[in-house]
């Protein structure tokens, strides 16, 4: 069965699919980005979260929010990827999608992004998971939900995060100041 | 930079990336399109390459098998091709189930535990792969050598064990050693973590 609504050759799945990407490609960017390095494995990661996506669309049973279960594949998907190999197969020209393209982007601003991203990569899969959600404003319980850890581990987690990354950004400017 | 200067930059990059929405109906469907490189993907051409390679060689071996016409020369070709099949079929097979994580239904920690538990037994036999190479190396000489050559080296040659042996194993202890190494850190931060993990009641 097609629809006319989005493209006359997507099928209903496909065109609900598209839309579910389109509404969430800025939180696959942001996973991507934070568990690669570089613009060519992230590109892949990215690709590879949204096969995954497609590939598990049909076991989303709304139980959950939607959002929830994509953050669940992508970061999946993200700590799963066990080798940092060049993929194989067809491959998306991505590049220069994100962020770069937009008229008013500025160097100052992709010069702080890169020393958040870092701050963050620094961080173990656990932590850097849960420091995902945080700086995405979920609240304790849906990063329980998403994560699997229970409300309070969440909130013992994220004290420690934070107690952590104050004192990593601490060392960092005093290695800079010297 | 601080926490809250952190969660302001990511505020404005969620802003940035809801205003831009690039991706076009094609581009998401032709990402989807990526069967063909995820089955081929399913298992690490590396060790797919080094398995055919191994599984060829045991062939070749077993299609040979008759000279090796003594039982000590026929014991060492049995341990051989045993090797052969058995070593790169479980590492295939570790690797294979480590990338058959429930990536749909699992929660992000049960995730980290299932990829730590798995990639904790691929290092272990890794490592015990590291030991077995030792037996290889000193099995598959006097095998390959009846073979290729028709010469039995415990007989004919065995002056050639006092300095193989030693020269054998001055290239590979250190090599060995840092293999070893290596995958027991790697071991140990994957036994870490899943202790970490288990520790939440939840």
């Amino acid at each position: 069965m097609t629809t006319n609504s989005k493209n006359e050759y997507l099928t209903t799945k496909e065109s609900e699919f598209v839309k579910v990407i389109k509404d969430n490609e800025g939180i696959i960017y942001k996973i991507a980005r934070m568990y690669t390095k570089g613009s060519d494995n992230m590109n892949d990661l990215y690709q590879d979260i949204v096969y995954q996506l497609w590939k598990y669309f049909d076991t989303f049973k709304g139980e959950s929010k939607r959002s929830t279960w994509i953050y669940r594949v992508s970061l999946n998907t993200a700590i799963t990827q066990w080798r940092k190999e060049k993929r194989k197969g067809q491959k998306v020209d991505i590049e220069h999608l994100f962020l770069q393209k937009e008229d008013d982007y500025d160097d100052e601003f992709e010069n702080r992004l890169k020393l958040v991203y870092a701050h963050i990569k620094k961080l173990d899969p656990v932590e850097k998971g849960l420091m995902l959600l945080l700086l995405e404003g979920k609240k304790y319980a849906e990063i329980a939900e998403i994560t699997g850890f229970s409300a309070s581990n969440v909130g013992t987690r994220i004290s420690r995060i934070k107690k952590k990354l104050k004192e990593q950004i601490i060392k960092d400017h005093d290695h800079d100041t010297r | 930079m601080t926490l809250d200067e952190m969660q302001n930059v990511w505020s404005e990059m969620t802003e940035k990336l809801e205003n831009q929405k690039q991706l076009t109906d094609t581009l998401i469907m032709e990402m989807t399109a990526q069967k063909f490189r995820s089955k081929i993907g399913k298992i690490s051409t590396f060790e797919s390459a080094g398995a055919v390679i191994c599984f060829i060689a045991a062939i070749f071996l077993a299609v040979n098998f008759e000279k090796l016409d003594t039982w000590y020369l026929s014991a060492s070709g049995v341990v051989v091709i045993g090797y052969l099949i058995f070593v790169p079929f479980l590492v295939l097979r570790s690797i294979y189930k480590m990338k058959g994580i429930n990536i749909s239904g699992n929660t992000y920690k049960q995730s980290l535990i299932d990829f730590a538990k798995r990639r904790k037994h691929f290092l272990l036999l890794q490592r015990t792969a590291i030991i077995l190479n030792f037996v290889l190396l000193v099995l598959i000489l006097p095998v390959s050598s009846k073979i290729f050559k028709d010469k039995d080296l415990f007989v004919d040659n065995a002056d050639l064990w006092y300095w193989y042996i030693p020269v054998m194993l001055l290239f590979l202890i250190p090599f060995s050693k840092w293999g070893y190494t290596s995958y027991k850190n790697m071991t140990a931060s994957a036994e870490e973590l899943i202790r970490d993990l288990q520790t939440d009641p939840s």
